[in-house]
């Protein structure tokens, strides 16, 4: 964390004053006034994070104001007659006819190392008690998404340690992956899961909280500490009681800090979380600002409003330092229903989904993901090997099995085939739960997959199968760390746990033997 | 709910009603050849009857009132003591409803006046009142950087302290002694903070 230049850690720190008072002299002595040319206007009216400017005739789209107390607004429509201003701060301090200035400049943050480990508003003023940003760069909070030349195709993993998200729905750099259900469902866990797998891989996190609850915020801000995550994640937040203006700005905002990492050449992972409250906050500027509603009352640039963001998530090419933004989305569905608007716009700016259910979630399959309809639609380029070829199949299995088990509970009799089939997709679906904030490396996920796959799991009773997994992976650690070592040296081959004669599977295969010889099902936790 | 004075409060409908009257007033009286006794008139009536006597506006805006008696009205209270044009729009504005424009009509009817005559409304502030010589000293080199006639107005602010500021349309050329003390006092903070930001060391001493 960036506590070394916080004046107020010190212990005892005295400011030398006379110091202070050479800096002022000087500054005062070199003071050259310029006489001050401002483009100005008058406010008409103010009201819920809105402010009608007359005048400020020169000013552009999206141009900042200042008022007379310092908070600062965008120039957000220009009128014939006056300009509608969105403030960004405390609308109450501003009164009616008072002179709003032209800045002549566009809404920036200040970006950099500084702001990793910081909570910031998303003006990036830290809210996290812990000093001032001691950065002097700053980047355009809108930009526009680098053009197609500027691209390349994803072909990067990037790992959530998830066995169900890195094995069915994989992301890659530079992906844009849609997590999509019902209020507790899941949604944050999943991204926290994410961030918290990034660490020591160098992919620098943000985490934009829209419109949520400051106690929901702590708890995240909490979780990411207690996991070492605050080291390579910023947080940003505007909260349900921030100006509807900051929460329309905020995801704007995380992802011109990302990108300064991005054109270094570095990676970074972006979590909107979430963009249903953005569009709830755009609809409400919108109508203030009388622009004419659409569907749903959300006015008819919304799809714009997110497509414009998500398109920032880029794999820049190789000649341009390969870095990327990948991009989490998370829309909240009221009752499953992904065929409103705003769900619907969303699953198609992105490159797929995650989609979480609730009956799944209280049945106790959690992560609650529905992998009939959760897709990736470029992350199967950037899958490890191994795990393509572990994993392959997995979905049509699971889809298949769900079918089976749907008629099984007929209570017809079944064939011994069937039955097989089913005992397999139920040690699967358990092997596929994962604890909380416990993501796997991607070795682990392949051994434990592959076995579930090949029916190594297929005597161990189905309630035993998480202890199974836990002993199973901690045999590996402490015994076998070889095993481990070869498949992670080969899970980048092609032929990886495809081939008979693939050292990596062999070695799995041997150890799976012989530790499912002595594996004993039934509560023991003896593995010795 | 009580009419608001407030010079900000803002209605397009007028604006927009209040530039074609002021067209259609400029025009006629550029005919008659009256042009600077109507905006006079026009001005004086808003300055010294209007806002002295509102039951007047009211009255003349009601449409309670019947339309003769509003036109009776104008003709005694205005005959022979203003311009002819003016009187003569002022009772079209009553027939026509739009009495309530009339503010509307006088800034409509300045603006196009001054682009007919080329000139541009200035507005100058100061903190105490400028001297005949002053003013000259200012309006003419006012005319000289914009290159056209200058109608100046005169402002007297006293929190400036000192100094001039210009407001041409809706730029603002501040070079007020209130405003550089402003802009001293943020530079001085900003740039001290950032020293001490930078050289933490220099100005602390840890014991």
């Amino acid at each position: 964390m960036n506590q070394r230049n916080n004046p107020t850690e010190r212990t005892n720190m005295k400011f030398n004053a006379d110091e202070i008072a050479s800096v002022i002299q000087a500054e005062v002595e070199q003071y050259e006034s310029q006489i001050d040319v401002r483009e100005v206007g008058t406010v008409l009216e103010v009201g819920d994070g809105i402010a009608r400017v007359h005048g400020l005739s020169g000013v552009m789209a999206t141009e900042m104001v200042e008022f007379p107390s310092g908070v600062r607004g965008l120039a957000f429509n220009l009128e014939e007659n006056s300009v509608g201003v969105i403030i960004l701060g405390d609308y109450l301090s501003i009164e009616e006819g008072q002179e709003v200035k032209a800045l002549g400049q566009l809404l920036s943050v200040p970006v950099g190392d500084a702001v990793i480990g910081r909570m910031l508003d998303p003006l990036g003023n830290p809210l996290d008690g812990k000093g001032p940003l001691n950065t002097t760069e700053s980047r355009v909070v809108e930009v526009l998404a680098p053009g197609v030349a500027e691209r390349e195709p994803v072909s990067q993993p990037l790992q959530t340690g998830l066995k169900a998200v890195d094995a069915m729905t994989p992301i890659g750099r530079g992906q844009r992956e849609l997590i999509i259900g019902d209020r507790k469902t899941g949604k944050t866990a999943i991204a926290l899961d994410a961030i918290i797998n990034q660490k020591g891989s160098g992919v620098k996190c943000f985490y934009v909280a829209i419109g949520q609850k400051d106690s929901s915020v702590a708890g995240v801000v909490q979780v990411l500490e207690e996991a070492g995550a605050m080291e390579y994640t910023t947080v940003i937040v505007s909260g349900a009681s921030s100006p509807a203006p900051l929460q329309y700005v905020a995801p704007y905002a995380g992802t011109s800090m990302a990108e300064h990492f991005m054109w270094k050449g570095e990676h970074a992972l972006v979590v909107y979380d979430d963009l249903s409250k953005q569009a709830q906050a755009y609809r409400q500027l919108s109508l203030l600002m009388r622009r004419p509603p659409g569907r749903e009352a959300y006015p008819g640039d919304v799809f714009y409003c997110h497509s414009r963001l998500l398109e920032r998530s880029v794999k820049l090419s190789s000649e341009l330092g390969g870095g990327s933004i990948t991009s989490l989305p998370i829309i909240e569905t009221l009752e499953g229903e992904v065929s409103a608007y705003i769900p619907t716009n969303v699953i198609s700016i992105t490159d797929g989904q995650i989609y979480l259910q609730p009956d799944l979630f209280f049945a106790g399959i959690r992560p609650a993901m529905n992998v009939g309809i959760s897709v990736s639609r470029v992350g199967g380029a950037a899958q490890v090997k191994a795990m393509k070829n572990v994993a392959g199949g997995l979905r049509l299995d699971l889809a298949a099995f769900r079918e089976l088990e749907a008629f099984a509970q007929l209570g017809t009799d079944l064939d011994a085939a069937t039955q097989a089939q089913l005992d397999r997709g139920y040690r699967m679906v358990e092997l596929l739960k994962q604890p909380q904030y416990q993501p796997l490396s991607v070795v682990d996920q392949i051994m434990v997959i592959y076995a579930g796959t090949k029916g190594h799991l297929d005597k161990v009773p189905i309630n035993d199968v998480p202890r199974w997994e836990t002993e199973f992976l901690a045999y590996i650690q402490d015994r076998r760390s070889d095993v481990w070592q070869v498949v992670d040296e080969n899970k980048n081959n092609g032929g990886a746990f495809k081939s008979e004669d693939d050292p990596a599977m062999q070695a799995v295969v041997a150890a799976l033997n012989e530790f499912n010889s002595q594996f004993k099902s039934g509560g023991s936790d003896d593995t010795a | 709910m009580a009419e608001t004075k407030h010079d900000t409060v803002f209605d397009t409908g007028q604006q927009y009603l209040g530039s074609v009257y002021a067209k259609a007033l400029l025009a006629t009286s550029e005919n008659a050849g009256e042009t600077e006794a109507v905006l006079e008139g026009l001005q004086s009536l808003v300055d010294d009857v209007l806002e002295q006597a509102p039951g007047l506006e009211a009255t003349l805006v009601s449409p309670r009132v019947p339309l003769e008696a509003k036109e009776n009205m104008l003709q005694i209270a205005f005959a022979g003591k203003t311009a002819p044009t003016l009187l003569t729009f002022l009772k079209v504005l009553c027939r026509r409803g739009r009495f309530d424009c009339l503010r509307a009509i006088l800034t409509a009817t300045r603006t196009q006046y001054n682009d007919l005559r080329g000139r541009i409304e200035v507005q100058v502030s100061t903190a105490d009142a400028l001297s005949a010589g002053d003013l000259e000293a200012t309006t003419n080199q006012l005319r000289g950087a914009l290159g056209r006639e200058v109608d100046v107005q005169v402002k007297i602010a006293p929190d400036l302290i000192g100094g001039l500021v210009i407001r041409v349309g809706d730029t603002v050329y501040d070079g007020s002694l209130a405003n550089r003390l402003k802009q001293l006092r943020s530079d001085m903070v900003a740039k001290s903070t950032q020293q001490i930001r930078s050289e933490l060391d220099r100005f602390a001493a840890v014991e």
